[in-house]
């Protein structure tokens, strides 16, 4: 018996307090990944072990699952002695894989912009900073903006992967209320509406910035 | 070509609700074979062992089913299922019946069928030796931390018996059990018959003393289906009672002493030779 309207009225306001955390959850996980990205970027675009150690790391963390490297901060890190809370794990979980294709993106955004162009700047007498500043920054930003959109969609559905370790967000409340009423298909539908509202936020936040930018393409 | 279409469409809707309303009793016939919900990490009741077979007091309970329906106790396919996958398994089809673990409450049973119940399951909580507690009045400390599944009777015992406990809410037997061996958590509750197990197996945990809690109620686990089949359910039902009280109890006891190590509640309250 899905859609049931009496049920639905009693899950959302439950749902949507999860959804508090999912946002927190996303909103820091994606701005802690826009500087720990860069960071790593840069580091890997320098010449010698620093780069190295930058291009193992995005390797690695993009080449294995989210919920290991979850189980690995949560459960791991408290073998050893300096147990994390759930959410601390999860975010910090979130932003190490998600720093790795942050870091990635950055790349591919400055290497989109043509070496003659650099050439060009240089050979109209501009420093290094203006360079940067007025022809490289711009053009990278512009065009760094679609796959952003898209990595902070990716961290917003990502997030629900924290109900594995105790974390109270959105998606662990749904298994809560689906193993208490038996009634999967009503709070999984409500869960995937809420995460589709959040997203299109996401979504949208990036078209404008994207039309905002456009003067730089 | 639209007009085939919407013909065949058409057909479509009259045929479904006449198919519908043949009975899973039949179409297990037909079929040859049993599709059956369970989990693979709750030992004793369904679990993987060391050769990699799935097995366990429910595995043993299932292949019986098939045995009386089709002649063949092989003649069974096991789907294996996360907690939250098991109630949309049974509605929509995929298994026949689901026999994991599921524990009968009334907040269930207005969207799924249960049989009676094939097993009385208690609560155990077991905890680290290290944190040295005997009790679970002692557990009730804001220092320990308690992981339960996220499940509402393992929540509601909590918010009773344990409201200054730290809580962690898992998904799975095996996480709690993680948790508690890595230093997460200090103790963790769950089924009698899992409790036992890892009890056995693990010499740092230990067993709290429940008594005059809740935690030694009985809870009543069962087999549950997609309602209204009464035909499959009757089968499966008076399957259950036969096991548990009546031409079937000998193998009961077999099953009880096999996986659970002791013998099951007796066939009768009273003493049947005495009348």
């Amino acid at each position: 018996m899905p859609f049931d309207p009496h049920f639905i009225a009693r899950l959302i306001p439950a749902l949507l307090e999860g959804a508090e955390v999912t946002v927190e959850l996303a909103i820091l996980t994606f701005a802690i990944c826009l500087v720990w990205g860069l960071i790593v970027a840069l580091a890997n675009s320098t010449h010698g072990p620093l780069s190295w150690i930058a291009g193992a790391y995005i390797q690695i963390v993009r080449n294995t699952p989210l919920l290991i490297q979850m189980y690995i901060v949560y459960f791991g890190f408290s073998m050893i002695g300096f147990g994390l809370s759930g959410f601390a794990s999860g975010l910090l979980a979130l932003c190490i894989q998600n720093g790795g294709y942050v870091a990635e993106i950055y790349r591919g955004g400055l290497q989109s912009v043509s070496p003659r162009q650099y050439e060009a700047g240089r050979a109209l007498g501009m420093r290094r900073w203006t360079l940067y500043t007025s022809v490289v920054i711009p053009q990278v930003i512009a065009r760094i903006v679609p796959p952003m959109t898209n990595q902070a969609i990716s961290i917003t559905k990502d997030t629900s992967q924290v109900a594995a370790i105790a974390v109270m967000d959105m998606m662990k409340v749904a298994q809560v209320w689906v193993e208490s009423s038996a009634n999967t298909y009503d709070v999984f539908l409500g869960v995937a509406i809420i995460y589709l509202v959040l997203t299109s936020v996401a979504s949208a936040a990036g078209k404008l910035f994207e039309r905002r930018l456009a003067f730089a393409q | 070509m639209l007009y085939r279409v919407l013909l065949a469409l058409a057909l479509a809707c009259i045929a479904v609700p006449a198919l519908a309303q043949e009975s899973q009793l039949d179409v297990v016939l037909k079929r040859d074979k049993l599709i059956v919900g369970t989990y693979s990490t709750s030992p004793p009741l369904a679990y993987v062992d060391e050769k990699g077979d799935l097995v366990g007091f429910e595995i043993d309970l299932a292949h019986e089913i098939a045995k009386d329906l089709l002649g063949d106790p092989k003649k069974v396919e096991f789907v294996v299922l996360q907690s939250d996958g098991r109630f949309p398994s049974a509605l929509s089809g995929k298994i026949d019946f689901g026999l994991c673990s599921t524990t009968i409450t009334g907040d269930r049973a207005v969207r799924i069928a249960f049989t009676r119940p094939y097993i009385d399951t208690g609560n155990s909580v077991v905890v680290r030796k290290d944190a040295h507690i005997k009790t679970i009045q002692e557990l009730n400390d804001p220092k320990f931390t308690y992981a339960i599944l996220n499940v509402p009777p393992a929540i509601e015992r909590a918010k009773q018996v344990l409201p200054n406990v730290k809580q962690l809410l898992l998904d799975s037997p095996s996480a709690l059990f993680l948790a508690v061996k890595t230093g997460r958590a200090t103790a963790f509750n769950i089924d009698k018959p899992i409790a036992d197990f890892y009890e056995h197996e693990n010499d740092d945990l230990m067993r709290l003393d429940v008594a005059g809690t809740p935690f030694a109620y009985v809870q009543q686990d069962a087999i549950f289906l997609k309602p209204g089949d009464f035909k499959w359910w009757l089968f499966l039902d008076t399957w259950v009672g036969e096991l548990r009280s009546g031409s079937r109890y000998s193998q009961y006891v077999a099953w009880y002493q096999k996986w659970l190590h002791k013998d099951p509640p007796p066939q009768r309250f009273y003493d049947f030779n005495k009348y």
